[in-house]
């Protein structure tokens, strides 16, 4: 018996855990893991609310929400390791001046 | 909204704050009481919630995955190395995909699991052979980390009561493990075990349905999507940055 409202308490709890680590490490790596864990959050709360109001339609925005995470860890290590070969360093804070290349 | 749920909520929270707080305070001696404090009163607050509410198996397992998943997550941000970010990474989605077969989205859990264990880790563990990790602490941020924590700490506090105040009437005290798949009446209780294969299939024709019926304009936007990641994903890999800029 799981009432719903633990599940939206969970799937908060989670997306703000990540979202505090995404604002707090300054490792592009783990800030893109922290993204994936708040996509994730948010189809446990499209799950949760089409088991409350019936149907599959939570479900299927979940898996386009499946469908964007992966495109995004996809361009994001993509774009990582470009801007790695340039500057040789993983901090988000030395990729500041786009505008120099 | 019963007493219990608000001793409960207000616990999670303050433990999120206060593992928010502990994140970058490395040094041992403030760390680990801390830790143990916040990882002590959310499990306090999971005997509880275990102990009101969960009389069925799938109350247990329920409880016994959320707390997996804020742990795992808890370790996936705060892990020193991005390996060890990825495979506690790999133990948060696992709870999740937990918590959807519970919650009967079993074709949904293992999409997730599939995709995430299988695909993404892969690809994420190869990138980061490919870097040379730092081993220098990392510079501060534009506003100083503990605004930055207390800020999340009392928005997901502020998120829960919204959901709590939103919710419907009819959601606050039901359970979930209540039918509601489309294509047939399910029942995912362990007397009715044997008979959620046959519904399961049945849901996941629905959502075969769902996604080529009503949701075909966004099926093909992330289609779309995906074929503009792969494009880019290939025209970055190919890209060569001038000599002058490269690095080494």
């Amino acid at each position: 018996m799981i009432p719903a409202t633990h599940v939206l308490v969970l799937a908060s709890a989670l997306f703000f855990l990540s979202l505090t680590g995404l604002l707090i490490r300054r490792n592009v790596l783990v800030m893109l893991l922290c993204i994936e864990l708040m996509l994730g959050s948010v189809a446990l709360v499209f799950v949760a609310l089409a088991e409350v109001h019936g149907g599959l339609r939570g479900q299927v925005v979940g898996l386009f929400v499946l469908a964007i995470a992966v495109a995004q860890i996809g361009i994001g290590l993509a774009m990582l390791m470009l801007l790695y070969r340039r500057r040789g360093e993983l901090n988000p804070t030395s990729w500041e001046r786009l505008k120099d290349w | 909204m019963d007493v219990w749920n608000a001793a409960i909520l207000s616990a999670i929270a303050l433990a999120l704050t206060a593992w928010a707080v502990v994140l970058h305070r490395r040094d041992p001696k403030f760390t680990l009481p801390a830790s143990l404090g916040a990882i002590g009163m959310s499990a306090a607050a999971a005997v509880v919630l275990v102990g009101t509410h969960a009389q069925t198996a799938t109350g247990v397992l329920f409880y016994g995955f959320a707390l997996g998943a804020i742990a795992s997550s808890y370790l996936v941000v705060t892990a020193r190395h991005p390996v060890h970010g990825a495979l506690w990474l790999l133990v948060a989605m696992a709870c999740l995909g937990g918590i959807m077969i519970l919650l009967e989205a079993p074709y949904l859990a293992t999409a997730y699991v599939l995709v995430f264990a299988a695909a993404a880790l892969v690809f994420y563990l190869s990138s980061v052979t490919m870097v040379e990790l730092p081993d220098k602490p990392a510079p501060d941020l534009w506003i100083s980390r503990y605004t930055v924590t207390a800020l999340a700490g009392l928005a997901s506090f502020v998120l829960v009561c919204v959901f709590i105040s939103e919710l419907p009437a009819t959601a606050e005290g039901e359970s979930l493990s209540r039918s509601m798949a489309i294509g047939g009446a399910t029942q995912l209780d362990a007397a009715s075990a044997e008979t959620s294969a046959g519904s399961t299939a049945d849901a996941t024709a629905s959502i075969g349905h769902l996604l080529l019926g009503e949701y075909f304009l966004p099926f093909l936007a992330v289609a779309l999507l995906l074929v503009t990641a792969i494009v880019g994903g290939v025209y970055l890999a190919h890209y060569e940055a001038p000599a002058d800029t490269r690095y080494r």
